[in-house]
Formats: C-alpha cells, structure tokens, sequence
C-alpha cells in the first residue's frame, strides 16, 4: 500500500464517529425504484441529501393517495417529472 | 438476503384519475423512523447530560488530585491515565453540546458544528487508544520488573508516545472538522457529517475499514494481548495483592468488552452494509439504527467509568484523594514518592507498587 493511500485513508477514516449527526435516523429513502413513475399520480416532490441526513440522495415523489415514492435523482425521466411539475405546480396536481 | 424492500407500493390500476391501465409495479417507499427518533430524542440527551456529569465530576477530580499533588507522573501508566482523563474530559465537554443539539436542533452555525464534533470524534478515539496503551505499559512494568531485565522507563519515550496518539486522534478526527455541517431538515438545522458529492463510495468503503482497524481492531487486539500475558503472569503470582491486581484487569477487560464491543460490532455490521450496497428493509434498517443508538451509549458512558475503573481502583489514587479534602495537605516523604525507584527488584517490592501502577 502506498504511503499517501494509506494517509488519504487515515485522513477518512473516521466516517461515522460513534453517536454524532449521522446516525440520527431520519426518515430516508433506502432504495430508489427502477421502473417509471407515472407522471399523474405525483403532485409534489422533494430532495433528500446527505444534507438532510440520508446516506442515499433521492427525489421523493409524492402521490394523490400520499405515498411517498423514492426515486433516483439522475435519471432523465425523474428531471422531467421534476420540471412538470415546477410547471405545473400552480394549476394542477395540488396534493390533497 | 434482505435485498428486496420490505415497504412497497403495489400500483395496482388507478381509479378516476385517467384511463391508462398501469401494470402492477411496486415501487420503494420513503422509510418512516418516527419511533426511532422520538426514542432518540429522550434517550440521547438523558444518556449525554448524565455521562457528561460523570465525566466531568470523575476525570476532573483526577486531574486536580494530580495537579493538587504537585506531582509529575512517575511510571508511563500513570502518564497516560492522566492522558485518558484528559481525554474523557474534552468528550464529556463536548456532549451538552450534542444533547442541546438532539433537544431543539443545532443553533450554534457550522463552525462550532466542526469545532464540537471535531473534539469528540479526536477525544473519543484519544480515549481508546489510551486504554490500549495503558495495556502495554500495565504488560511492559510487569514484564520489567522480572528479575533481570529492569530497565528504568523513559520519560520522553512517553510523551513521544502521548503526542502521537494526539496527532493520530486528530487525524482520524479530520473528517469531522472538514465536513461538519449543520444541514436543514424539516426546519430544523442538526450538525452532521457532510462529505462531498465527489466522494465515491469506494473510498468512503475504504475509509470505513480503516475506520474499523485502526478504531477498533487495532487497540483491541493490543488490550487483549497485554492483559492476557499480564493476567497469565499474575496468575502465577502468589499473595492477596496479586490477588487484587487481578481482579481489577478483569474488571477492565469485562467493562471494555461490556461496553465497547457491542457498539463496535454495530458499526462493523454497519460498514458491512455500506460496502456491500446493500438494502436494507425499513424495519431492519430501523432495527439498526436503534442498535447503534443503544450500543453508541454504552459505549459513551466507558469515558463516564474510566475513573471509576482506572483511577479510583488504586490505592495511591485514593490517598491522593483523601489529602485533597483533608486541606490540600500533601507530603512527599521519600516513602509515598517512590517506594520503588530506589528498589527496583520485583521480589523486594512488586507485590504492593505493582498494585498501585496496575490500577494508579
């Protein structure tokens, strides 16, 4: 092992240090789907980040019967969704 | 195993909204943990403020004897008891902080998020590889002290030592002060570890492990060693003081497994499932995060006993104590100073002075 990975690695190493911030159990998505949200039974989303205390970043979708759906926030359908809804959020899909 | 979420939406074909027909798909939910959280918000803080009173009452009494004591620390031991209450003391300082935080969210900006968190994680991982190191030391004067190779122990050796494990506890405490960072959520700002975005998992994997080996296998495997040859070279040893120096190495050795192993196992499982990517189920995620919750307390009230365990134990210690509110009255007849330096064979002395630096 060369010296400076080892350093960069000693450098790291303390990634969750016993009872600070990161593992206060927010509420986090877990996995993300795979498959296509259908894009009228989502009237709100969010993001959650590491920010926000979740080790893994997601788009959270919510639907018209309140469930919160966790999808990936790279995927080019889950940007879209994203934009149909900042566009529409005014005129239509209010979550009840 | 346990790779498919538990919480699933099943969409079954939507009612009054459009006339598409989807096919049943189930899609991952958002995992509530609002038990966990309600849990954590009173055991956090109750298990915090009670240790940090410990801690400060315990470790601040050790360091004032030994400063009331005017005395320079004699044997590598007691140097670097003191170096553990130290330690335990800049922890227990730094937990009001985190309990005020878990109460009403973190008010006191990103700095002092980097700062408090920074001194934890360094005093925290200070306060383990100081117990390992005591190990060695409690092994090294028994080892010594045989007849034939007494060797008179270095000071600067020890203070080279106590320096290094400083700068390795602020090494491993870089992250912290790197990324602290009070995040927003829900309107609520908490100070939490935040490592960039250009970090990959492979070297947050990596860094987990050396987190694992240098924070927990390393010293514990050294305390094991040290005080399986100590407790084998004890054993062989005859007379009650032999007896008591025993018994307090196992009373060390069952609080440290008692109360480090299981937070230690926790974090390893965790680090298990960060490298292996792997999903969890909301309830078995949930179930982990109050076992980290639980064991990261035992865990913390380890610096709340040190004194009990390392200082209080010893004969010289209490003494010291005693003195301390008689009226500060201290007297360093050649007698209480050193009983030892001027005999240093085992079989002249040891049973008695090996006691006191067994245990201070």
């Amino acid at each position: 092992m060369s010296p400076f990975l080892l350093l960069s690695l000693l450098l790291l190493s303390s990634t969750y240090p016993a009872w600070s911030g990161t593992n206060d159990a927010e509420d986090c998505c877990l996995s993300v789907t795979k498959s296509v949200i259908p894009r009228h039974i989502v009237c709100a989303y969010r993001r959650l980040t590491p920010e926000n205390g979740c080790r893994l970043p997601a788009v959270v979708f919510t639907t018209l019967k309140g469930h919160q759906l966790c999808a990936p926030p790279d995927q080019h359908w889950v940007k879209r969704l994203i934009k149909r809804l900042d566009k529409n959020s005014s005129q239509y899909h209010n979550c009840p | 195993m346990g790779t498919e979420p538990l919480e699933q939406v099943t969409w079954t074909p939507y009612s009054g909204e459009s006339d598409d027909v989807y096919p049943s798909v189930s899609l991952p939910e958002l995992c509530y943990k609002a038990d966990v959280q309600s849990f954590s918000r009173t055991f956090q803080p109750s298990i915090s403020l009670t240790v940090a009173a410990f801690g400060l009452a315990g470790n601040g009494l050790v360091l004032a004897t030994h400063l009331a004591a005017h005395r320079a620390a004699r044997s590598p031991t007691s140097a670097h008891l003191l170096q553990l209450a130290l330690a335990d003391l800049l922890l227990a300082l730094t937990l009001p902080f985190g309990a005020a935080g878990a109460l009403q969210g973190w008010t006191l900006g990103s700095t002092l998020c980097r700062t408090v968190s920074g001194l934890y994680s360094a005093s925290f991982h200070a306060g383990f590889l100081f117990l390992a190191c005591i190990s060695a030391d409690r092994y090294v004067a028994i080892a010594q002290a045989s007849p034939g190779s007494h060797r008179p122990p270095a000071p600067g050796r020890t203070h080279v030592i106590s320096a290094a494990i400083w700068l390795l506890s602020l090494l491993l405490a870089l992250p912290s002060l790197l990324y602290g960072q009070d995040g927003q959520r829900d309107g609520q700002r908490r100070c939490r570890l935040v490592f960039p975005e250009g970090l990959t998992q492979a070297v947050k994997g990596a860094s987990a492990v050396a987190q694992v080996i240098l924070g927990f296998a390393l010293p514990l495997s050294v305390m094991v060693v040290c005080y399986a040859l100590l407790g084998r070279t004890l054993l062989a040893a005859r007379g009650p003081e032999r007896r008591r120096a025993l018994r307090v190495v196992v009373a060390l050795v069952v609080a440290f497994v008692v109360l480090q192993l299981p937070y230690s196992l926790a974090l390893l499982l965790d680090t298990t499932d960060l490298l292996t990517a792997r999903e969890r189920s909301c309830s078995a995620s949930k179930r982990k995060d109050m076992a980290l919750l639980v064991t990261g307390g035992l865990a913390l009230a380890r610096c709340g006993l040190n004194p009990i365990l390392y200082a209080f134990l010893g004969l010289r210690f209490r003494q010291d104590l005693k003195r301390l509110f008689r009226g500060g009255c201290f007297y360093h007849s050649s007698s209480q100073r050193g009983r030892c330096r001027r005999r240093p064979r085992l079989s002249s002395c040891s049973a008695p002075t090996e006691t006191h630096s067994l245990s201070y």
